[in-house]
């Protein structure tokens, strides 16, 4: 074959890929569509990662200080919380109790508040935004900081907006909280503002509720879990999709079947790491990289998962490690009910 | 929060290009459209980290996610039940070349196709491929003559080869 046929079938390929990619697609409103699915993919990674808590390197204490925080109040025991209608904010989620929360019709205003007065730095804030415009969103602030930006949907669903339970004081400062004294939160429903810094919405009303709230942590045990599922399977659990230029570095466990406390994983440390967390039932994983918690994974439902990253290695949350230096990662569980429940998948680039 | 601007305006400006380089993968505009909501998607969540490339990612994540999901579905890959006619040579005019050329291209492997998209379509060089798809420069060579070398026995483009027409049937089996 020579050059000339070569070139000419590279010829013929550009025609071919410039004829048929002309024809006509579907004509589709894709950014309303990507912003849908952003939401669904914020929810899903909020709604397990919320719970997680990626703890600096070389702080024992910050880990202990979580799980004694746990361990607190003792509350009365509760049953599963019953379904919530649309709009309206579930008093159990993601390992918290409802504390407060704001409801607006969105067919009469396009905002609300909530004031609330915050006695621990272990908060998360809740929302959910259900309306028939699907184009619409729901944008919070707190103190006047910007906070949260989620999508509307007709059955709008309940998702964590922000926050977590692990004890991020600077996080809430940053926002004008301070425990004991009155923080606001202040939504508003619209259409985005394109070209903003921050996201923004003009307001619009719409058919349906929205709500906005702030949960407090619960102790695991005494925390309402849902029975498991008639077609529960042991390699149920949520699927995530990590960064493209993230390669997996190595696995510890594997659903339904080997158990991740078994073995360790040494590897050497890449310039970045993911952490990916899998589970088929609830309960609470710690993943540890030589032998110092890195990554506190709390799962409340059936088949769900953490993810953690990406982190570059050496900085604040993985300070004290470096890229190239090898590394040994282990895995402690609590409260799984079910065998080979975990499993533990490093990404790294 | 997070610094997301100009994510808008880029969706709305570069969207076209990369839906065609979307379906010149899938070759299907359903299947085109979903891979490029899902590229955005994930260039949403990245934009804050995407400094002045955002088109590269995207088109990376667009080539990357197509070569992984058929590399998924090639685990319940189903084979033709009938081989193709046998490429013949016969003076077969420009026209009819490029007609021959799409079906060709639709029985090539995942990469080997995404290889030939970036290179003929985005005009890459095979450096700027080897990078979108995460491999070696060498790859990128030999996955582009693998290919061309198919599309010529399959399509009689550039001279035929009856014995070569049968090999890239069997290793064209389609996802």
């Amino acid at each position: 074959m020579t050059m000339t046929d070569d070139q000419r079938l590279a010829d013929q390929l550009r025609a071919v890929f410039d004829e048929h990619s002309a024809g006509v697609a579907p004509l589709v409103d894709r950014r309303a569509a990507v912003a849908r699915r952003i939401t669904r993919h914020k929810r899903v990674r909020t709604l397990s990662a919320m719970a997680a808590l990626l703890v600096v390197v070389g702080s024992i204490a910050g880990v202990l200080g979580v799980r004694d925080h746990r361990a607190g109040p003792v509350l009365p025991a509760v049953t599963p919380s019953p379904t919530v209608s649309p709009g309206q904010l579930p008093k159990y989620q993601n390992g918290g109790i409802l504390m407060a929360s704001a409801t607006i019709d969105a067919s009469r205003q396009s905002s609300g508040s909530l004031t609330f007065t915050p006695e621990s730095w272990d908060m998360i804030v809740g929302d959910s935004c259900a309306v028939i415009d699907s184009n619409m969103w729901l944008v919070a602030k707190v103190n006047g900081h910007s906070f949260s930006g989620s999508g509307c949907s007709p059955n709008g669903g309940g998702g964590t907006a922000g926050g977590s339970f692990g004890q991020h004081e600077q996080f809430w400062r940053n926002l004008g909280v301070e425990l004991g004294a009155p923080s606001t939160i202040t939504f508003q429903i619209g259409i985005q503002k394109t070209g903003q810094k921050d996201l923004t919405v003009k307001p619009r009303l719409s058919s349906g509720l929205v709500s906005v709230g702030v949960y407090s942590p619960v102790p695991f045990d005494q925390y309402p879990l849902d029975p498991k599922p008639s077609d529960w399977s042991p390699t149920d659990s949520t699927h995530f999709e990590v960064d493209p230029g993230m390669h997996q570095v190595g696995q510890v466990g594997e659903l339904g079947k080997s158990d991740v406390e078994q073995g360790d994983l040494t590897v050497t440390l890449p310039k970045h790491l993911t952490i990916l967390v899998r589970v088929n039932a609830p309960g609470i994983v710690t993943v540890f990289i030589d032998g110092t918690p890195v990554f506190d994974c709390g799962s409340y439902g059936w088949g769900m998962g953490c993810e953690s990253g990406p982190v570059a290695v050496g900085t604040e949350q993985l300070a004290g490690l470096k890229t190239g230096q090898l590394a040994t990662f282990s895995v402690q569980t609590e409260h799984f009910t079910e065998p080979n429940a975990v499993e533990v998948v490093v990404y790294g680039d | 929060m997070a610094d997301r601007t100009g994510y808008d305006e880029f969706v709305v400006t570069r969207s076209p290009r990369l839906l065609r380089v979307a379906y010149l993968l899938t070759r299907d505009w359903g299947e085109a459209e979903d891979l490029l909501q899902t590229a955005l998607m994930k260039a949403w969540f990245a934009w804050p980290r995407l400094d002045d490339a955002p088109e590269a990612y995207v088109r990376k994540i667009i080539a990357t996610t197509f070569v992984s999901w058929r590399r998924r579905l090639w685990t319940r890959e189903v084979t033709h039940g009938d081989l193709p006619d046998a490429a013949i040579a016969d003076g077969t005019a420009t026209v009819d070349e490029r007609s021959r050329l799409w079906p060709a291209l639709g029985r090539l492997p995942s990469r080997q196709r995404a290889v030939l998209v970036l290179r003929f379509f985005e005009d890459m060089t095979e450096a700027q491929v080897a990078e979108t798809l995460g491999c070696s420069i060498g790859t990128v060579k030999s996955q582009t003559s693998k290919a061309l070398a198919k599309l010529r026995a399959d399509t009689a483009i550039g001279g035929p080869d009856v014995a070569s027409a049968q090999v890239a049937f069997e290793g064209g089996v389609t996802a």
